[in-house]
């Protein structure tokens, strides 16, 4: 058995200033207080590295007492703050103080949370199996048939093992320790300050005042008595059937399993350490949105219709990749100088719902951002087209996909044509689902934007890698089957309006 | 022509993620949620390219913690969410305002109550960022009206937020969230950042809840020689927590509103358009005010003497702009995705002093500026006026 420090070595861990705690004469929290800064001493890790985070209720008070950096944080929440501490400074000795219902009730999700993600903080449970601060009522860990405030009766609730609790939940050290075995309970909680993942100790302790005397453990020494007795160690009761070890505390570590510790895998498999000398400047070099934009296209006064803003609404299902092609749409329009607004309105379902996306291009700034009559209207689906063909504009343009919607109704003043979508995807560009790509090539012939290598940039950057070619293909197919769309069945300009 | 010259199409809750990378935000801790969840995606993106850290959170209660406890350690940091997470997070919103932690917090508000419109804008949060958290306190927030101010004022919120050591709101929409726009990335960039100060006196002399009117005590890194107490127990400017000193709670709560109250004129931000000779105004903020603009054009074209006052800064409460605004128009227009929880907040201000039109709908669809005009309209006409 190692030798305890001394008083006078643990005096500088306290800020005697904060002292006398306020906890009942009797209370096991001050044990398990001096177990923990014996452990920190006998670590003899860099004190200012310390941070003791806590929770809410007796044994939240305890961070406050010692001289570290100490976070006294809300009821079940320490993890969590302990989560970010320690993944915003890895090299922090993170401990975690909580009381049983602030560990396993408020508390529970961030406990096996902690546990699953492995992350480097020490967990530290002062399990009184009450209540205490307000007065006695049963926790999660309260025995069946104890009383308390809220059980008069006696407690009907199953309590948690948190050691079984957080093993199931992938904790990588547990460990248990009693306060009437103060020695032990150190040399455990020092190797769970030592361990680098995720570890996890359970300080048995107890509650004269609100426990104890409701459960004919009339004084602290009864009470400590009763837990001495209670105690066997894991090696003993690894010889032992289950039905004989049955409600007694098993001390000692019970498991420990190297896995990676949280932050450790994220700075060795998300980091990305080349660029982080350089700030944050080069992250704006570097987005996927980016668009580089050719010399600014002069845009062709008739492309202008009614005022001086252009609505277009293209409406499918969702998965036909319509606020793609808006999107594509919009960044053509905008290296060409315009001023551009793109909105998407879409169901729950990820695949399959309606879907409709809105782009609005002017010259001027564009403040209200809804397409409430569509200048250009593409439809994708019937669906669709019953929904949205009355919002078509007074003089506006609507394609839809013959494959897709029924031939639409004459409508006065609207020019109504079917393109191929679906069926140039497939047979032109060998790609199916690139039809919106199609409706995207149709739609910016009509617009005036037929700049084809500013077309080709923005698929480049807005497809997969490996269609980037079919789609390209299909963008100018579909310009091809506007333009001939355009002169079989009309004189005139490819201009709206 | 750089890169960053170039005109580039953004969205909304890119925007803010693009900002807060920017203001020098390099922790994110977040819970994905409809329709702030772009933001969260970005981060986790962006930050491990700068030495930053993204964690997944298992709830938008841990979400905020791990966000207070990375800036405890000197990081800049931050989370998004929308409604039903910015309930969860109300409680630690309080501990970081009592323990007087900067951290930036995006709200992308959809419809309401509970699970609600999720994928539909609204304004109903409005009154929750200012008190949804119990107890006295004062609250910045921020309301983004474009994606480029999606940018800006995710900066300003976390230069605010170290500027007066708080937690600072931004409260933006589904709509705005979004929404794409083209926005010129070299010019944003130009936006100054604050850096978070370091303390100047020694780990002994340093009182770290010693913060007066006139000055805001920098705060020290956790982990560091500076070893201090942090509580959201009512405390002394160490740190110690003072529940029975009457004085030292009173003070405390004083100085955690004046903090912010007493610079609201420092803080709050209000844009005027054609405010000159108005005689109307339109209050209208966030992606509203888009429509309000229109509305605006329309007056003026008509002769109308209308204008518009565009809080950017909602909380503190432009008190005396609006009173101002007041003095001069004999009505002011308030309309709102909400029911009228920034017109009660006008007519408050303005005490008596004009006619608060309250204009509202709760619907998930952005207010037209139709409907913005023919309030106006009943405005003008019942002053006599031919609208």
């Amino acid at each position: 058995m190692s030798r305890q420090p001394s008083t006078s070595d643990l005096l500088k861990y306290y800020r005697q200033e904060s002292l006398p705690t306020i906890w009942c004469p009797g209370c096991g929290l001050g044990i398990v207080m001096r177990s923990l800064v014996s452990a920190i001493h006998e670590s003899g890790i860099d004190p200012d590295k310390v941070v003791i985070v806590s929770g809410i209720g007796c044994s939240g008070r305890m961070s406050g007492y010692m001289n570290f950096s100490s976070v006294h944080t809300t009821h079940g929440r320490a993890l969590a703050f302990a989560t970010g501490i320690k993944m915003a400074n890895p090299d922090l000795h993170v401990v975690v103080i909580m009381g049983d219902g602030d560990a396993s009730a408020i508390g529970g999700n961030h406990l096996i949370h902690a546990a699953r993600r492995n992350i480097g903080v020490t967990a530290l449970v002062a399990n009184n199996s009450t209540y205490g601060m307000t007065g006695g009522q049963y926790s999660p860990t309260t025995p069946v048939g104890a009383k308390s405030t809220t059980s008069v009766k006696g407690n009907i609730e199953t309590g948690f093992d948190l050691i079984d609790l957080v093993s199931a939940a992938g904790a990588s050290f547990t460990a248990r320790g009693a306060v009437a075995y103060p020695t032990q309970l150190t040399s455990t909680i020092q190797k769970a300050i030592e361990w680098e993942g995720f570890s996890f100790v359970e300080a048995v302790t107890h509650c004269p005042t609100c426990f104890g005397r409701k459960n004919s453990l009339k004084t602290p020494g009864d009470m400590l008595r009763a837990q001495k007795e209670a105690t066997i160690s894991f090696a003993k009761a690894k010889l032992l059937k289950p039905h004989e070890i049955g409600g007694r505390i098993v001390t000692g570590v019970h498991f420990m399993e190297k896995r990676p510790e949280y932050t450790t895998l994220y700075e060795e498999q998300i980091r990305e350490p080349s660029m982080a000398e350089q700030g944050g400047a080069s992250i704006f070099g570097q987005t996927t949105q980016d668009v580089a934009a050719p010399a600014v296209q002069e845009y062709s006064e008739s492309a202008t219709v009614h005022g001086d803003r252009i609505g277009i609404r293209i409406g499918g299902t969702g998965g036909q990749g319509v606020i793609t092609a808006g999107v594509m749409l919009a960044e053509v329009a905008m290296a060409a100088g315009f001023n551009v607004v793109q909105g998407q309105v879409y169901g729950p379902e990820a695949r399959g719902g309606a879907s409709r996306c809105e782009v609005l291009m002017s010259k001027a700034p564009i403040f209200y951002p809804e397409v409430t009559t569509a200048d250009l209207m593409v439809l994708l689906s019937q669906q669709a087209a019953d929904k949205y063909i009355a919002s078509a504009g007074p003089m506006g343009y609507v394609l839809y996909d013959p494959a897709k919607v029924k031939t639409p109704q004459a409508l006065p003043g609207r020019t109504i044509l079917p393109v191929d979508f679906t069926r140039i995807a497939k047979e032109l560009a060998g790609v199916e689902m690139a039809a919106n790509v199609v409706a995207l090539g149709a739609s910016a012939v009509l617009l005036g934007l037929t700049d084809e290598a500013c077309i080709r940039k923005v698929i480049g950057q807005r497809v997969p890698k490996k269609v980037v070619d079919a789609n390209i293909e299909a963008a100018l197919e579909g310009m091809n089957a506007m333009l001939a769309a355009l002169s079989g069945s009309f004189e005139g300009s490819a201009d709206l309006g | 022509m750089s890169e960053k010259s170039i005109p580039r199409l953004v969205q909304g809750n890119e925007a803010i993620a693009l900002g807060a990378i920017h203001a020098g935000c390099r922790f994110y801790g977040g819970y994905p949620i409809t329709p702030s969840t772009e933001i969260a995606e970005e981060m986790s993106r962006l930050l491990p390219h700068i030495g930053g850290s993204y964690v997944q959170m298992e709830d938008e209660i841990s979400s905020i913690a791990a966000v207070i406890g990375a800036s405890l350690t000197g990081q800049k940091s931050m989370t998004a969410t929308s409604g039903p997470g910015f309930s969860l997070m109300q409680e630690n919103l309080g501990y970081a305002a009592m323990a007087e932690i900067p951290l930036v917090l995006v709200n992308v508000q959809r419809g309401g109550p509970s699970t609600g419109l999720p994928t539909d804008p609204a304004q109903g949060d409005m009154m929750q960022a200012r008190w949804g958290t119990h107890g006295e306190h004062s609250i910045i927030a921020l309301v983004p009206s474009t994606v480029a101010e999606c940018f800006t004022l995710t900066v300003e919120a976390f230069n605010l937020s170290e500027r007066y050591r708080t937690p600072v709101i931004i409260l933006s929409d589904a709509l705005i969230g979004h929404m794409r726009e083209n926005i010129r990335l070299d010019q944003l960039l130009k936006a100054k950042v604050i850096e978070r100060p370091q303390p100047w006196m020694s780990p002994e002399d340093y009182r770290p809840f010693a913060s007066t009117e006139r000055t805001v005590v920098p705060l020290a890194p956790i982990g560091t020689e500076y070893r201090y107490r942090v509580t959201g127990l009512v405390h002394d400017m160490s740190g110690s927590p003072k529940t029975g000193d009457k004085r030292t709670i009173e003070d405390t709560g004083r100085r955690l509103r004046s903090k912010i109250y007493d610079y609201r004129e420092e803080i709050t931000r209000v844009e005027m358009t054609a405010m000159d000779d108005a005689e109307v105004a339109i209050f209208a903020y966030g992606s509203v005010a888009r429509s309000a603009y229109e509305a605006v054009m329309w007056a003026r074209e008509r002769g109308h003497k209308v204008g518009m006052v565009r809080p950017i800064t909602i909380w503190p409460f432009p008190t005396l702009q609006m009173r101002e605004v007041a003095d001069q128009v004999h009505s002011i227009v308030v309309p709102e995705m909400n029911i009228k929880q920034i017109a009660w907040e006008t007519r408050a201000a303005i005490e008596g002093r004009a006619n608060v039109v309250s204009m509202n709908r709760i619907d998930g669809t952005l207010i037209a500026p139709g409907e913005i005009i023919s309030s106006l309209r009943d405005v003008l006409r019942a002053k006599g006026g031919a609208a």
